[in-house]
């Protein structure tokens, strides 16, 4: 199977250790958020360097889903989501964009990869059903341009990101950009700070984005024009799909907002350049389907306990699962309103 | 992916203590709560607990929100006021927000905007319990969506608007009339981009707001975002509901309408609509909406509402049915909303039924002069500067202090002796002098007035006009297209598309063309079937900017529009063929024979755009009295004329200093006046290139004058051009030749078509009546290799014979002997060009043209250019 390549992978790592912020106190951090098994290879971390070097090594030899893949995923969606620093972020969001579960035209297929319920490197998703269908039909050329994904807080919203990009990376069917705002960047964030990093999330280094100027309604279409300019330079033999979360934050200024209502309106509006399509976590669905681009809404609640014993008899096999159920059912039972978070603790449990 | 610090930790809870009374920080700069100093390294344990924010600075940290209530949770004032003391350099404008928060309540809470109060939201969040100076939730809540409601029209209205007083009267006038039975309340402004329509209304929204009446509710709606749809009312109606339940926070009814709303729209996107067709449940859901919508705002004691429509040029552009429509749902909005006003904002007039119309002009003298000292411009001689350029146009001006500011702050102009005694201009001056300025020649004000200029070409023209024109072509066509007053698909064949870089087109293709202009109703209306005229009140201000920018380019086509009339016999085309020959300062010819009284009555309103020397022609074929004051300008500008005759009989006599002279002592009347070509000349002839080049370029805008002067003037700016390195020059005189320049505006010249000097002009009653060579005869006529080695030959510093070409001989004769290398390079690369132009050099053209092109960085070795170049023209 081809995945990164190991001079990539090489340099990425070279890349890592010589950043200033890279240090001890940073691999630690970082490592322990590695499965445990993997983590208990690395028996020496003042050692770090040439074992980080096998495990990427490795991760370019060994089939999906074993040894070192996922060890590496989880190690660039860690940096990713941490968000140490804009340069790291660009450069892990450019290796993840180069990993390969499988080459295209090649099955699995996308409505399979879908409903999937082991993610790469990302661990499991559990039920969606509803969910999983729209993103399927969004993959469809009849489908919906976009899909809108609300609920409460800590449901696990977000987590589809890493859905959507297990299938892109599995069956290389579409493209995948992504940006997430996030609670505390709300007040600050700027519509080119969500451009560029939307952009840069598929087309790393991508530069000359439009500077702000007079009036801001011609910027903000200047920049959406920008993306898609920059976007389509991947080339258009797949479509594009952004994914885009975090657009309902209270006090994300308007222009941020505004922005994204640009980016709904081109892909409502097919040009032939490149085919969009969007997914937006946590939106007002109203802004969207105004701009004319017909999404679908899905409203995800918490994960409830039938989620997780339906969810659990699929991945345990039928003597595993009688044995371990009753143990998730007494933990959720302490809860008197069980979370996505109590849920998926308790089947974590379960999968231990 | 945030895991929870670990209590036992002390050195990190310092850390995370000392990070939570702050709204960001440099990850080496955070000190801890602690007296021991932060290690280098340390704070990458905080990784887990922080997010990124960028800055104009770089990435800065924040640490979670969620962390912060239990660090924070007991901490008074004081233990604030220590914690935030240990990082007392962390400062931001946040932060000072901050700051002032952790220390107690603010009284400007209710003057809070949009970004102000989504910092204190967060702020809030960093407390559990929140202490008691803080705003409830809800409060803030309706702060913010007041805030909302404010902050377009707060961006729009700026610094606030000067004069108007007048046009302001009047829209408070239209909303406090009563509408007549039936019809409804609605009153059209229109104008030019730039003059202030939006700012103008937005000022008066926010009057009416701040009046603080809540039975009198605003809307507005701007066109150009993109969840209004004209043709969809359910959208305009759903907006104007959101922001009048914002403006009435307290009422359930509208919280609950608005609720509604949004889950019909979500429903009727999903195919959950009552009716079978979209277009169908669109239209009754608005009506519905609409009539639930005007009785909830009655009941929340509304009585009067005012909506304003912004951009509508949009929707006219992508909708041709689009008035029909706006009628339709305005209809139905007055049918329903109480005490509705519709305030429609459009650069086009707009015929709605019943619609009043007010036509916003140019500010007046004493409203730009406020304008101005509002921005800081107050010194007479930059205030007269910029009046003149930007006129009264809001736009303008405001393009013009800006660059004003933007001049004062670069340093002074760079005077570099470059032993032609010449200033040197900053690469990219676009300057054509005030001649008030080139008379005082203050660097200082020279550079200031070029940097006006450039604005104003770039802004206004570019940004204002040229970039709400949708489609690339049409906005070639458009600059320099708009030269002529009326369009027709042949004429835009024939005419247009080959000097606008379109290339050949076939009639078909002319007709998809002419399709995509008539839908730019910002710029053309619909003349009469098959015709389209340019809108007067944007050729007023886009023909001297483009004279300015493509000079050469509108003269070719005045002349290719006058002769492609001259062959047509109808009415039209003997006005549009005298208006050509006018504007290109013929005064008398075949043409002028035919041009009756009526139809010269239709030159009338197109003065201003002919030189002076045009209009008691004008006013004599149609039988009017000229003003006073214009009469003064003829008699101005006949005085030029015998001045710049004397100045010519000096030139001629080799009296550069005299002539120059003579002609500062008077200062040229206006930007047509023909004194610019004679002063260019004589600033050539005493070796001040670069003054040369302004006054030459300014010249060459007016375009008025004998097509071999012209030609003459375009040559020698050319060479100065090139001598100077004036690159932006050189792509303004011949564009096209400069790929750069021409992507930068949107121009795909035909450096054939754009290169190519005209041939067509018909002289003046002081030349002789013949018709110049077309380029491409020019250059056949010539011994090309000849002129080519002159030139190289002239390069030599030891030079001294006579050039051969008497369009360039100029350029170097008259210059001081130190210069005439540079000028003669600048000779060889205009030279050059037109071979690359000519198919008979075709083969060895473009191979030149890199040549010189790869020198016209430096022209230091000159030997080396000759020698190559004679080497190359040598037979083979």
């Amino acid at each position: 199977m081809p995945y990164a390549p190991p001079q990539e992978v090489d340099a990425f790592v070279g890349f890592l250790v010589s950043f200033p912020l890279i240090d001890q106190a940073f691999l630690d951090s970082w490592f322990s958020t590695f499965a445990p098994s993997y983590r208990s290879t690395l028996e020496d971390l003042p050692a770090v360097l040439p074992r980080l070097r096998a495990a990427f090594t490795r991760f370019n030899t060994d089939p999906p889903f074993d040894g070192g893949a996922i060890p590496l995923v989880i190690a660039l969606e860690f940096l990713v989501t941490n968000q140490a620093s804009s340069v790291i972020v660009d450069r892990a969001k450019q290796l993840l964009s180069h990993i390969k579960i499988s080459e295209p035209g090649q099955e699995p297929t996308v409505p399979v990869v879908f409903k999937e319920l082991r993610l790469t490197g990302a661990g499991l998703f559990a039920d969606r059903d509803s969910l999983r269908d729209k993103l399927i039909r969004m993959s469809g050329d009849d489908g919906p341009p976009a899909v809108i994904i609300n609920g409460a807080r800590d449901v696990g919203k977000t987590y589809t990101r890493k859905l959507v990009a297990h299938v892109s990376q599995k069956t290389l069917a579409f493209r995948f950009a992504w940006v997430e705002i996030e609670q505390e960047q709300a007040a600050t964030y700027t519509a080119d700070w969500l451009i560029e990093e939307l952009v840069r999330s598929a087309v790393p280094g991508a530069e000359g984005i439009p500077a702000r100027r007079e009036p801001v309604k011609r910027w903000l279409g200047d920049l959406a024009t920008w993306a898609i300019k920059q976007l389509a330079t991947l080339g258009s033999d797949r479509p594009l799909w952004m994914v885009i979360d975090g657009i309902r934050h209270p006090g994300l200024p308007r222009e941020v907002c505004a922005v994204v209502e640009r980016l709904a309106s081109v892909v409502a509006t097919p040009t032939g350049v490149l085919p969009l399509r969007l997914v937006l976590i946590d939106c007002d669905p109203v802004d969207i389907l105004r701009t004319g681009c017909m999404a679908e809404e899905e409203s995800v609640g918490h994960l409830t306990v039938k989620d997780a014993e339906g969810f659990l008899q699929k991945v345990l096999d039928p003597i595993t699962f009688p044995a371990r159920w009753p143990g998730v059912q007494a933990i959720l039972a302490a809860t008197a309103a069980p979370t996505t978070t109590d849920v998926c603790a308790a089947m974590r449990s379960a999968l231990a | 992916m945030s895991r929870r610090p670990d209590p036992a930790n002390l050195r990190q809870q310092a850390f995370l203590r000392a990070a939570a009374v702050l709204w960001q920080f440099a990850p080496d700069a955070l000190q801890p709560d602690s007296d021991d100093r932060s290690a280098a390294g340390e704070v990458a344990s905080l990784l887990p607990f922080v997010v990124r924010i960028r800055t104009a600075g770089g990435d800065r940290w924040t640490l979670r929100d969620t962390l912060r209530p239990e660090l924070l949770r007991g901490a008074d004032t004081s233990e604030l006021a220590r914690l935030r003391a240990r990082n007392p350099t962390t400062d931001s404008r946040e932060q000072q927000r901050v700051d002032r928060w952790l220390a107690g309540p603010d009284a400007e809470l209710a003057a809070y905007d949009c970004e102000a109060l989504a910092i204190l939201s967060r702020i809030l969040t960093w407390f559990d319990p929140v202490p008691p100076h803080f705003p409830s939730i809800d409060r803030l809540d309706r702060l913010r969506a007041l805030a909302r409601v404010r902050e377009p029209l707060l961006e729009l209205a700026g610094r606030g608007i000067r004069g108007r007083t007048h046009e302001l009267g009047q829209l408070h006038g239209f909303v406090a009339g009563t509408p007549g039975a039936g019809a409804p309340a609605i009153l059209v402004v229109h104008g030019i981009g730039g003059v202030g329509k939006s700012t103008l209304t937005a000022q008066f929204l926010l009057d009416v707001l701040a009046s603080g009446d809540p039975s009198h509710l605003v809307a507005y709606l701007d066109f150009d975002h993109p969840t209004l749809d004209v043709n969809d009312g359910l959208t305009l109606m759903f907006e104007i509901l959101r922001q009048g339940a914002t403006q009435l926070p307290e009422h359930a009814c509208l919280r609950d309408l608005v609720r509604r709303a949004s889950q019909a729209t979500v429903d009727l996107s999903a195919g959950r609509g009552r009716a079978p067709g979209r277009a169908l449940a669109v239209r009754a859901s608005m009506a519905e909406l609409a009539a639930s919508c005007g009785q909830a705002f009655k009941a929340a004691g509304a009585a009067k509402l005012t909506l304003v429509l912004d951009t509508l040029e949009e929707p006219q552009y992508a909708n041709p049915d689009h008035q029909r429509q706006l009628g339709e749902q305005l209809g139905i909005f007055h049918a329903h909303l109480p005490g509705l006003h519709t305030i429609v904002i459009s650069r086009a007039p707009l015929a709605l039924p019943g619609a009043q119309q007010l036509e916003l002009t140019d500010l007046d003298d004493a409203a730009a002069r406020q304008f101005l000292g509002d921005h800081g411009v107050r010194d007479e001689a930059v205030v007269r500067s910029a009046l003149q350029a930007a006129r009264g146009n809001p736009f303008s001006l405001k393009l013009a202090t800006r660059a004003l500011e933007s001049s004062a702050a670069e340093p002074p102009l760079e005077v570099t002796d470059r032993g032609d005694g010449a200033a040197r201009r900053p690469v990219g001056d676009h300057g054509v002098h005030d001649d008030a300025l080139v008379r005082t020649a203050e660097p200082s004000n020279v550079d200031r007035h070029a940097a006006l200029e450039h604005a104003l070409v770039h802004g206004q023209l570019y940004q204002r006009i040229l970039a709400h024109v949708h489609e690339a072509e049409i906005r070639q066509l458009a600059h320099p297209g708009l030269v002529v007053r009326r369009v027709t698909a042949p004429l835009l064949q024939h005419v247009l598309a080959e000097p606008c870089g379109l290339g050949m087109i076939d009639a078909d293709r002319a007709d998809e063309l002419f399709a995509g202009l008539a839908r730019e109703v910002a710029l053309v209306r619909v003349a009469d079937v098959g015709a389209l005229e340019h809108r007067a009140d944007v050729r007023r201000v886009m023909l001297r900017l483009m004279y300015r920018d493509r000079p050469a380019i509108a003269r070719r086509i005045h002349e290719q529009a006058a002769d492609y009339h001259r062959d047509r016999h109808d009415d039209v085309a003997i006005v549009e063929e005298a208006y050509h020959r006018l504007a290109l300062g013929e005064t008398f010819g075949p043409w002028l024979v035919r041009l009756t009284q009526a139809a010269a009555q239709r030159l009338v309103t197109a003065l201003d755009e002919l030189p002076e020397a045009a209009w008691p022609i004008v006013a004599t074929c149609a039988g009017i009295e000229l003003s006073p004051e214009r009469r003064q300008a003829v008699q101005t500008a006949a005085l030029e004329r015998d001045l710049a005759q004397q100045a010519r009989e000096l030139l001629r006599g080799d009296h550069a200093e005299s002539a120059l002279a003579l002609l500062e002592r008077t200062r040229p009347s206006g930007g047509s006046s023909v004194l610019w070509r004679w002063r260019g000349r004589a600033l050539r002839g005493v070796g001040r290139l670069a003054e040369a080049l302004v006054a030459l370029e300014r010249s060459l805008a007016a375009l008025a004058g004998p097509a071999v002067e012209a030609r003459e003037d375009l040559a020698l700016a050319l060479a100065l051009a090139g001598a100077l390195g004036d690159t932006d020059s050189l792509a303004r005189l011949e564009p096209g030749r400069s790929p750069g320049a021409a992507a930068a505006r949107g121009s795909a010249g035909s450096p054939r078509a754009a290169g190519a000097y005209p041939g067509s002009v018909r002289p003046t009653p002081d030349e002789p009546m013949t018709r110049a060579p077309s380029p491409a005869q020019w250059l056949d006529d010539q011994d090309l290799r000849a002129v080519l080695e002159a030139a190289i030959d002239h390069a030599e510093p030891e030079a001294d014979a006579e050039p051969r070409d008497a369009a360039l001989d100029g350029s170097v004769a008259a210059a001081p002997r130190s210069t005439r290398a540079a000028s003669a390079y600048a000779k060889a690369v205009t030279l050059n060009r037109r071979v690359v132009d000519n198919d008979k050099y075709k083969d060895t053209g473009p191979d030149l043209f890199d040549w010189v092109d790869a020198l016209s960085k430096s022209h230091r070795d000159l030997d080396a250019i000759r020698g190559s170049l004679k080497s190359r023209l040598s037979p083979k």
